[in-house]
C-alpha cells in the first residue's frame, strides 16, 4: 500500500481509551489514572509494566469485565460504557489468562471449546466446524477427544487460546499467558500468538518479559496506572533508564551494549535481540 | 541438616486405571548450606519431589531422611519437620486468608512456644525482608494488594517461622523483573545466612546466577546433577530435552560458534561481560 493511499484510508483505532480512571479500593487509590491509549486494527501491541502497574486492570476493561468508572472507552468500535454493548464487545474480544489450569470448563477438549460459541448462541450445527478451525489455528488439530488435564502446559494454553478463537473475536488479549510455562511451552504459545497476528487478529499482549515483546509492532509501558511511554520496542527497550523507572529490566543485548560502553567498547548501535548482538560482535 | 532421598519412587493413584508413576528411584542428598536448583519440563516430577522432601507425600518406595532420621517413621516428630522445612508452593498468594497482613503472616507461628514479642518481631522482619513497610501494611487486608505483592506477602508467612531449609516451587513466575531480582537477592542473603535452599525454576538465568548446583529431572528420573557451570555447559543435550540453559548461555554459544574462545561454562552475566570485554577487539 502506498503512503498516499494509507493516508487516505488510515487504519482505524480498534481500541481507544481516553482518560480512563479506575479505583478498586474505597480509599480512592487509582489503579488506572487518566490513561489514554489506542490500538490500531491488526496491530500487535505489547503492554508492559511492573506488578500492580495497572496492566491487568486495563485488560479487564477491554472486555468489560470491569465497567468504566471515569473516562471514555471504545472497543471494537463500540462504546464500552453503553450496557447494551457489553455482550457484543465480549464476543469481539477474546481474553486468555496466566494460569492454564483454571480456564477450562470441561475435561474434554471438544466440549471445552464448544462452551464459548454455545453461550453466544452460535447454532449447534456450526460449532464442530468452529472447533476444528480453532484447533487448526493453534496447531492442535485432532485433539478434539483428548482430556484437558492430560495436556502439557503449553498445550493447555493453546487450548485456552483455541477456546477464545471459537467465538471468532477480532481482538485477542493475552494476560501474561506464558509466565507459568516451561521454555518449550513458552515457545509454542509465542509462535501461536505470532501466527494469529499474521493472520490479521489484533493482538494485545500483557507481559513483563521484555524478550517476549521485542516482536510487537508497538509497546506501551504502564507505571502506577499511568502511561509512561509508548513507541516501538526498539525505541523503548534501548532506554535502560526508562525501563528502570517502570520497574523493568533491559533485554540481555541492551544491558551488554551499555556495560560494554562503560568499558570503552562502542558498538555501532544498540541491539535488542541476541542475533543483532552476535552480528555486531562478529563483524 | 541434610535432606536425603534414598531410592524414592512415587505413584499417584496406585492400583487404579489412573495410576501414574511420577518418580522412579530417585536418590539425592541436599547438604547444609547448599543452594540447589531443580529443573525439568512440566510433568517431570519436580513438584512431587519437593513434596516428598517436605514430608507432604509419603513415598511409594524408598525413604526420606532429615538429619539422618526417616521422616516417614511412625515415631518421627513431624512438628520438627514443619518448623525446620518451609515450603513456598506455586502461586502461594492463593493461601492468603486472614483479615490483616499481620495476622496472615503470623499464622504459621501460632503453635510455636514463642513469646508475643518474639512472634511480632519475626513477622516484622519477614515482611521487611519481602520489601514491605511493616507499620504501613500490618492492618491492611492482604486481598487489597496486587498479584506480585500478594506473592511476597505469602512468602513472608513462610519466612516468619525462620525455617532452616527453604523449598520453593517456581517462586518467581509471574513476578515483574525488579521484584524477581529483589526476591532472588533476598534468597541469596538468606542462603549466605545459612539457610539451605531448594528451588524449582524454569528460569535458567536465575539459577545460573544464584544456585551452585543444578538437578534436572526427566520423566521421573535424575537426568543431570552437578555444578551449575557443568550442567549448563551441555546446552545441546538440555535443549533436546526441552530445557533452556538460559539466555547468557545461549549468547555464549552464539559467540563460540562464530569463533570466540569463550569457555562453555560461561553462564552468568558478569562472566559473559568479562569474557567479551577481555577479548575485544578480536
Amino acid at each position: 500500500m502506498s503512503d498516499a493511499i494509507k493516508a487516505e484510508n488510515p487504519v482505524p483505532d480498534i481500541v481507544k481509551a481516553e482518560n480512563l480512571v479506575h479505583s478498586y479500593a474505597e480509599d480512592g487509590r487509582r489503579s488506572l489514572d487518566s490513561l489514554s491509549l489506542s490500538v490500531k486494527q491488526g496491530e500487535f501491541l505489547a503492554i508492559l509494566g511492573h506488578n500492580g502497574s495497572g496492566k491487568t486492570t486495563l485488560a479487564r476493561h477491554l472486555n468489560v469485565l470491569l465497567e468504566v468508572q471515569q473516562g471514555e472507552l471504545t472497543v471494537a468500535f463500540l462504546n464500552a460504557k453503553d450496557p447494551a454493548n457489553v455482550w457484543r464487545i465480549r464476543e469481539k474480544t477474546g481474553m486468555v489468562f496466566q494460569n492454564p489450569e483454571n480456564q477450562f470448563v470441561s475435561f474434554v477438549v471438544e466440549e471445552d471449546l464448544s462452551f464459548g460459541p454455545r453461550n453466544f448462541g452460535v447454532p449447534e450445527a456450526e460449532i464442530p466446524a468452529r472447533v476444528r478451525r480453532a484447533l487448526a489455528a493453534v496447531d492442535m488439530s485432532g485433539y478434539e477427544k483428548r482430556s484437558t488435564h492430560l495436556l502439557s502446559g503449553g498445550q493447555k494454553q493453546r487450548i485456552a487460546i483455541a477456546g477464545v478463537l471459537t467465538v471468532e473475536p477480532d481482538i485477542l488479549i493475552f494476560d501474561e499467558v506464558t509466565s507459568m510455562l516451561d521454555p518449550a511451552g513458552r515457545k509454542e504459545v509465542r509462535d501461536t500468538i505470532a501466527r494469529l497476528h499474521e493472520k490479521g487478529k489484533t493482538v494485545i499482549m500483557i507481559s513483563h518479559d521484555i524478550g517476549e515483546a521485542v516482536g510487537a509492532d508497538r509497546a506501551a509501558i504502564l507505571n502506577s496506572g499511568r502511561l509512561l511511554a509508548v513507541g516501538t520496542p526498539r525505541e523503548l527497550f534501548t532506554d535502560p533508564e526508562l525501563l528502570h523507572r517502570a520497574g523493568l529490566t533491559p533485554p540481555l543485548p541492551v544491558r551488554l551494549y551499555h556495560d560494554l560502553r562503560g568499558r570503552g567498547i562502542r558498538l555501532s548501535y544498540c541491539p535488542i535481540t541476541c542475533g543483532e548482538l552476535e552480528e555486531l560482535l562478529c563483524r | 541438616m541434610p535432606i536425603e532421598l534414598r531410592e524414592v519412587s512415587y505413584t499417584y493413584a496406585p492400583g487404579t486405571p489412573y495410576a501414574a508413576q511420577a518418580l522412579k528411584k530417585i536418590s539425592l542428598i541436599v547438604r547444609d548450606g547448599e543452594f540447589v536448583g531443580i529443573m525439568g519440563r512440566t510433568g517431570c516430577g519436580k513438584s512431587t519431589l519437593i513434596q516428598l522432601a517436605a514430608g507432604l507425600l509419603t513415598p511409594s518406595a524408598g525413604q526420606v531422611f532429615l538429619d539422618g532420621e526417616d521422616i516417614n517413621e511412625r515415631h518421627f516428630d513431624r512438628n520438627r519437620l514443619r518448623q525446620k522445612v518451609g515450603v513456598v508452593f506455586q502461586f502461594p498468594e492463593i493461601q492468603l486468608f486472614e483479615t490483616t497482613v499481620e495476622k496472615d503472616t503470623a499464622f504459621g507461628l501460632k503453635y510455636l512456644d514463642w513469646s508475643g514479642e518474639k512472634k511480632q518481631a519475626a513477622v516484622r522482619r519477614a515482611l521487611e525482608w519481602m520489601g514491605f513497610d511493616f507499620e504501613a501494611v500490618r492492618n491492611r487486608s492482604p486481598f487489597g494488594f496486587s498479584g506480585g505483592e500478594k506473592r511476597r506477602l505469602a512468602i513472608a508467612g513462610v519466612l516468619a517461622v525462620m525455617p532452616k531449609f527453604l523449598i520453593l516451587d517456581e517462586p518467581t513466575a509471574g513476578l515483574d523483573p525488579l521484584s524477581r531480582e529483589a526476591f532472588l537477592e533476598l534468597l541469596r542473603k538468606l542462603h549466605q545466612g545459612g539457610m539451605t535452599v531448594l528451588m524449582i525454576s524454569h528460569d535458567a538465568d536465575a539459577l545460573a546466577e544464584y544456585a551452585g548446583r543444578i538437578v534436572i529431572l526427566k520423566e521421573g528420573m535424575l537426568f543431570r546433577d552437578g555444578p551449575a557451570a557443568e550442567v549448563f555447559s551441555d546446552q545441546e543435550g538440555l535443549k533436546e530435552n526441552g530445557i533452556s540453559a538460559g539466555q547468557v548461555r545461549e549468547m555464549t554459544e552464539r559467540l563460540r560458534r562464530r569463533g570466540w574462545e569463550i569457555p562453555c561454562g560461561t553462564i552468568r552475566y558478569g562472566q559473559l561481560l568479562e569474557e567479551i570485554a577481555g577479548r575485544w577487539p578480536r
